[in-house]
């Protein structure tokens, strides 16, 4: 386990990854994932996501998608097609040891 | 899997609200999220209860409520770095603007006062007001937004009655008094009894407050207490209705001199007003041509100007050139006094035309007895009022020099 103070610091860093590897996602999957993906190393708190998916979101870098399952309103979120290239350009500058 | 019953998602939502998520999204986020994880974890042997019970401190450290805290803090900050951003960049803009139009002004360019009323405008309306906003975030004493609001107010308060009076306008008297006035009796006294209570502040509380009475003394110790614009204004606008006045009577004698001289050295007169009536012409031409391009062709006429301070860089502009030498309409009529001085000397005596001189002047600025152009004395970076009186003067001179000639 890491201390949560890292995690804290790479939140934004992990939460765009996920969503630049996913079509679109939720709350909820991002959270398993994480977990699947770390071998639970890194386990997120459950709330700790939601106040950073609120502010990206305002700044354009995410969009949002809700959809009603029953009484839920379920909202999914997808990285916008500038920020993905962004990103893939600044992963593509980082030093070949590091994306090893 | 287990699927949640309304009245099951009911109740974790009231509970969310019940926890202190105030945010509608938010609420419907964390709904669906702890649903997820209870239907994923409920088994046949699970009581709901105590599944939601176990599920919901996963969600925070101390209590749900940290979540919608940590939201608010991340919007608030947002705009925190935005305002600070433009606060940075109103503050640096007035700071050049300042600083431009401060060196318009001494140089007497064109340009100045819209400068200096641009960096005033951005420190009073843009600047102090976000500055406000900012620090009252860093402080949390009510106590303390309120002295900073009054700052900000006493701030704003004094930046305006500096451009009033900067520019001149109506008012400027009452604003600056009011904002002094505001600066000694109110804000002063308040900032001064809230900071020395506390120990920690004690001390810089009344440096600075010897600081502001100093500093405010100085500035009310400039301030001229005699009104003094209007006085000026005053005493400009009688001295030139008097030589207007002394000017029409003079030409009135010289046209009865005209009419009531002989016949014999008729002819002679005949050339002299001629002369005379075309100078004049051309100088009542140039100041009113001058009076239409000051007053941005908005047809005021020269009794609304005199009196009124405006930049003496604007008529230089007009009269002069580049290189400050004077544009042709400016040296024809200094070409044509000359012509009418060597007229008069030839015709009637040298000791006629003395008043028309258009020799160098010498100039009260310099230690060094520096002569200048008789242009130049007159009219280059010379205020308004003081050209239409040279142009008078001029005038008069003419005229009395003609009324020597005929009598």
């Amino acid at each position: 386990m890491y201390s949560s103070e890292l995690i804290k610091g790479t939140l934004k860093t992990i939460i765009l990854k996920l969503l630049s590897d996913s079509d679109k996602i939720y709350g909820y999957e991002i959270t398993q994932k994480v977990k699947e993906l770390t071998d639970s190393k890194i386990v997120i708190t459950e709330g700790a996501l939601y106040p950073f998916l609120h502010q990206p979101e305002e700044k354009g870098v995410i969009t949002t998608e809700t959809v009603n399952i029953g009484k839920l309103i379920r909202k999914y979120y997808t990285l916008t097609q500038t920020e993905m290239s962004g990103l893939k350009k600044s992963i593509m500058n980082l030093p070949i040891s590091l994306t090893q | 899997m287990y699927v949640l019953s309304e009245k099951q998602v009911d109740y974790i939502l009231n509970d969310i609200r019940r926890n202190g998520i105030q945010t509608e999204e938010l609420q419907f986020n964390l709904l669906d999220h702890i649903c997820c994880v209870i239907e994923n974890e409920m088994s046949p042997e699970n009581d709901f209860d105590e599944l939601y019970r176990s599920v919901l401190p996963r969600f925070f450290k101390k209590e749900l409520k940290e979540i919608q805290e940590e939201t608010d803090l991340l919007l608030t900050f947002k705009n925190y770095y935005a305002m600070k951003k433009v606060m940075l960049r109103s503050g640096m803009f007035s700071a050049a603007a300042f600083t431009i139009g401060a060196i318009l002004k001494i140089m007497h360019w064109p340009g100045a006062s819209m400068m200096l009323v641009l960096a005033i405008t951005a420190v009073s309306f843009v600047f102090l007001p976000i500055f406000f906003l900012v620090k009252t975030k860093e402080v949390k004493e009510k106590k303390e937004k309120f002295i900073l609001g009054f700052g900000a107010f006493f701030g704003v308060l004094f930046c305006i009655s500096t451009m009033f009076k900067i520019m001149h306008w109506p008012g400027a008297h009452l604003l600056w008094f009011t904002g002094l006035g505001v600066l000694f009796f109110l804000f002063l006294p308040l900032y001064l009894f809230t900071g020395i209570r506390n120990p920690d502040t004690k001390l810089n509380t009344i440096l600075s407050s010897i600081m502001i009475l100093i500093a405010g003394g100085l500035l009310f110790t400039l301030t001229n207490t005699s009104n003094s614009d209007n006085e000026r204004n005053s005493a400009t606008r009688i001295s030139y209705q008097d030589l207007r006045e002394t000017i029409s009577k003079v030409s009135l004698q010289n046209d009865l001199l005209y009419n009531s001289s002989e016949d014999s050295i008729n002819s002679q007169n005949e050339i002299l007003k001629s002369k005379t009536e075309l100078i004049i012409s051309k100088i009542t031409k140039l100041r009113n041509d001058l009076t239409y391009y000051i007053s941005n062709d908005k047809k005021i006429n020269e009794e609304e100007l005199v009196g009124h301070i405006v930049n003496s860089g604007k008529s230089t502009m007009y009269l002069f050139n580049n290189n400050l030498e004077p544009k042709p309409y400016l040296t024809e009529i200094k070409t044509s006094i000359e012509e009418l001085k060597t007229h008069i000397d030839s015709v009637y005596g040298k000791d006629k035309s003395v008043l028309l001189n258009t020799s160098n002047r010498k100039k009260y600025d310099k230690d060094e007895a520096e002569s200048v152009s008789w242009e130049q004395a007159y009219f280059c970076f010379v205020p308004i009022d003081y050209i239409y009186k040279n142009f008078d003067q001029l005038i008069l001179n003419i005229r009395i020099t003609e009324s020597n000639c005929i009598k």
